[in-house]
């Protein structure tokens, strides 16, 4: 077994803010729909969420930019760590992922041993 | 005990629940002027469950996790721009005095049992004189229920823009008259509790008689109207016998529902539904309630209309329905209740009962019948008396009136079957 960390990403503009609370608790639920058996088999380091306040520095000159938030670029919105056999099992895995049905998207990574 | 798996912890709508219960706490907390502000801590309390609760799981007692999160963020907004909330009601005292006693008021009382009187102050103030019917029960939806405006546009079926404007106007109607969150004086208690009944009724209607927003749309619409006034019956305030008249109404309506529209959408007349497929378990309830509103000496229109419905529930076929105890009380109906739609109701039972020439002059005799005009139903029936009186012609002059009034398709569809059916009513 190996861990793998998962990075979720939607579209800046996307926006889940004014969802009504029907559509709140259909969106929890798919997620733990989705994670549910991982995190009963131990399979799962439990995520956080990010919120959407950020800033990114930079460079050599250190620039301090307002964060990724331009429309149509990705943005980071929360991660986790699960263990999985193979990459192959992680992607596997990460293809069930609801945020794919919003156009996000989820990268997987292997996390160095050592 | 087996663990219960992580989602069932969430039982059906409870978000929208929650909702309703965490803005009727905070209106009480910020006054009905600051509507707005409540529903924007409630709305960000929603958000941040769903964010964490998506990865970390549900917690054990999401209740209570909601409720937290709100507070938190209502303190918040305290703390920061408590200048900038406007507060018109009775509070005295400095910005920082208010602002301790609202935290106060915020910690405090989180508990069901002042939960249901907040959401029962909710209602009054909803169905304040003051407000427009329509008005009333999409605000209702929109705080009570959890309802988002464009859930409310499509259950409905009118456009977001419309509903928008509802909340406004009536948000602007409590910052401007100053309408407090409270139960009523004793001496207005029946009157106000009347007007909450009057739109929960209008509520479950919206929800029976939209033929056109999809079923799942309507059952939430009825369901919720029905809870509300679960909650009514519950209430030592409010639990008198119009209730339980207006619940038993209710649960003998609900019980027909999924027999009256065909998988395919189309409208099923009462005499082709399948009586089998009745919820029974409603029927019941629905009689218990019946039994509950027979106290006191106040017979309302929902005790007049649910002994109509509990007949139609538990006749074994349409043609051994009581058409003439049903007419009987029609009768009562409009006697005591007098109302064109009403009226046009009584005509369908006299045509049962009497024939066709006799529902004519039923209908010929209804004294504000230019109101009915309209209205599609009354051309619908015109038609069916004209078509059993063998008049085809006048008929279908009729039905093509009714064809044009309606705007629901599984209306027209029924209508214009009606239309091109040439040969005389056999049935």
């Amino acid at each position: 077994m190996k861990d793998y960390m998962l990075l979720f990403r939607f579209k800046a503009e996307f926006d889940d803010s004014e969802f009504s609370p029907e559509e709140f608790q259909k969106e929890a639920m798919k997620w733990q729909k989705w994670l549910e058996q991982r995190l009963k088999d131990g399979k799962l380091n439990p995520g956080q969420r990010l919120t959407k306040a950020g800033k990114v520095v930079s460079g050599t000159k250190k620039k301090v930019n307002d964060g990724p938030f331009a429309e149509g670029k990705e943005v980071i919105a929360s991660f986790c760590v699960i263990k999985a056999a193979s990459l192959d099992e992680a992607v596997e895995f990460a293809r069930e992922c609801p945020i794919l049905e919003r156009d996000g998207s989820v990268e997987v990574r292997e996390v160095m041993t050592y | 005990m087996e663990k219960r798996d992580n989602v069932d912890k969430l039982v059906d709508h409870l978000f929208r629940h929650e909702a309703g219960k965490m803005v009727s706490v905070l209106t009480r907390a910020f006054g009905t002027e600051n509507l707005e502000l409540a529903e924007d801590v409630v709305q960000d309390a929603l958000l941040q469950a769903a964010q964490v609760w998506a990865l970390r799981g549900v917690p054990d007692n999401p209740s209570a996790w909601l409720y937290q999160a709100a507070k938190n963020r209502a303190i918040d907004i305290l703390r920061r721009d408590a200048k900038s909330v406007r507060f018109t009601s009775s509070e005295e005292g400095s910005i920082p005095d208010r602002e301790a006693s609202l935290q106060e008021r915020i910690e405090e009382t989180w508990d069901e049992d002042l939960i249901k009187d907040d959401m029962l102050k909710m209602m009054f103030a909803c169905c304040h004189r003051g407000i427009p019917e329509e008005n009333q029960i999409t605000l209702i939806l929109k705080t009570l229920c959890g309802f988002s405006t464009k859930e409310i546009a499509r259950a409905f079926v009118t456009s977001e823009d419309t509903i928008s404007k509802r909340l406004y106007r009536t948000k602007q109607f409590f910052r401007q008259n100053d309408i407090r969150f409270d139960v009523p004086p004793a001496g207005k208690l029946k009157e106000r509790t009347d007007a909450v009944l009057n739109s929960i009724y209008l509520l479950f209607n919206e929800g029976y008689n939209s033929t056109d927003s999809e079923e799942l749309v309507r059952e939430d619409l009825m369901e919720e109207a029905m809870l509300l006034c679960k909650m009514l019956g519950e209430n030592p305030l409010t639990e008198i016998p119009e209730t339980f008249a207006l619940m038993a109404l209710m649960c003998f309506h609900f019980s027909r529902n999924s027999t009256r529209v065909s998988p395919a959408g189309d409208i099923v007349l009462l005499q082709y539904q399948d009586r089998s497929k009745w919820n029974s378990e409603l029927i019941a309830l629905g009689n218990e309630y019946m039994a509950k509103s027979a106290f006191g000496d106040s017979v309302s229109r929902y005790h007049i209309e649910a002994a109509i419905a509990f007949e139609h529930c538990t006749a074994k076929t349409y043609e051994t329905t009581k058409w003439e105890r049903i007419l009987e009380l029609y009768e009562w109906l409009c006697r005591d209740y007098p109302s064109p739609v009403h009226a046009l109701n009584r005509a369908v039972a006299v045509m049962r009962v009497r024939g066709p020439a006799a529902a004519l002059s039923a209908l010929d005799a209804i004294p504000d019948k230019t109101r009915l005009e309209a209205y599609y139903l009354y051309h619908s029936l015109l038609g069916e008396i004209y078509s059993r009186l063998g008049k085809t012609d006048e008929a279908d002059i009729e039905f093509t009136t009714a064809f044009g009034l309606t705007n629901s398709d599984s209306e027209k569809k029924l209508l214009s079957g009606k239309i091109t059916r040439k040969e005389h009513h056999s049935d």
